[in-house]
């Protein structure tokens, strides 16, 4: 070795440099995570909602659908911490289809929001009733 | 006496001509070292310096990069336990809402029904509930909706669901 002057600052940096990166890594996947269980739990809800409430002899309105879907949305206060960016709903069947996209607002109490997370659900009615 | 004793009491000029004297024979290809004590005064005399003391504590630097390195679990676990609790929270409310609506449509009390279920629910998220309510708009019939929040430590998550019209 030639030389072994030098300094530890550059090594002392990079370690920090990891370790911040592994802080914030971690968090963001378990955000990302708490946000989709928030969105794909509405998701669920406002297909039941607006299913439960269109369906004629097991086969849901698709124009209704869309309607309660909303409505659901509007007033629902799971909802209230979610910024819906898209909504889609349609009907293939006898099954009811939701696709929200949107963002968590302030994760984890910091004022802070998730980037725009997709969920989709489906809601199938299997015991029709004799009058509906 | 070493250079690094001399470099104290002589003044520059003495001492290159002292180090030269100890160094410049056995060491034929770095005549001009100073010690760590000399670099100041050395300064004006626009050579090369090498710094000759590996002096310090062992103990020492244990302790700072224990510091350095251990510091960020501290924070690194309060953020673990905040989004565990949350992630606990999302899970008990959603089935403890969907608890409390079939309790409804079956025609009983949904408070019994979501108790019930919240004793399993925390049970198998070892965590402790620490408030719950459970709240209709605009009142507990069919065709209204049901909302439950769940609040576990500083955690909180809120979930509703329709009631199903008769």
């Amino acid at each position: 070795m030639k030389s072994d002057s030098g300094t530890i600052a550059p090594l002392i940096a990079i370690y920090l440099a990891v370790i911040l990166l592994v802080v914030l890594g971690t968090s963001a996947v378990g955000v990302a995570l708490v946000a989709k269980n928030r969105i794909q739990g509405v998701a669920d809800s406002a297909v039941l909602f607006g299913h439960d409430r269109t369906v004629i002899r097991g086969v849901p309105e698709e124009g209704a659908l869309g309607e309660q879907v909303e409505k659901f949305l509007e007033s629902a206060q799971s909802a209230k911490r979610i910024q819906i960016v898209t909504a889609r709903s349609w009907v293939q069947g006898e099954k009811s289809n939701l696709e929200i996209c949107a963002r968590f607002l302030n994760l984890l109490g910091v004022g802070i929001k998730s980037g725009v997370i997709c969920a989709s659900s489906s809601a199938q009615s299997f015991i029709v009733d004799e009058g509906k | 006496m070493t250079p690094c004793q001399s470099s104290r009491t002589t003044k520059s000029r003495d001492l290159v001509q002292r180090d030269w004297s100890v160094f410049g024979s056995g060491v034929k290809s770095r005549p001009w070292v100073f010690c760590r004590d000399s670099i100041a005064s050395m300064s004006r005399l626009r050579q090369p310096v090498n710094i000759c003391s590996d002096r310090g504590s062992s103990p020492l630097e244990v302790v700072a990069w224990s510091v350095v390195l251990l510091a960020p679990i501290t924070p690194m676990l309060g953020i673990y336990q905040q989004l565990s609790d949350q992630l606990a929270a999302e899970s008990i409310a959603r089935h403890g809402l969907r608890a409390a609506v079939f309790g409804f449509q079956s025609g009983g009390d949904p408070k019994q029904a979501l108790d019930a279920a919240l004793l399993t629910l925390s049970q198998s998220w070892n965590k402790e509930v620490s408030s719950v309510n459970l709240q209709c708009t605009p009142n507990c019939t069919a065709g209204s909706m049901m909302h439950l929040e769940v609040r576990i430590n500083r955690a909180t998550a809120i979930q509703s669901a329709g009631l199903q019209e008769q």
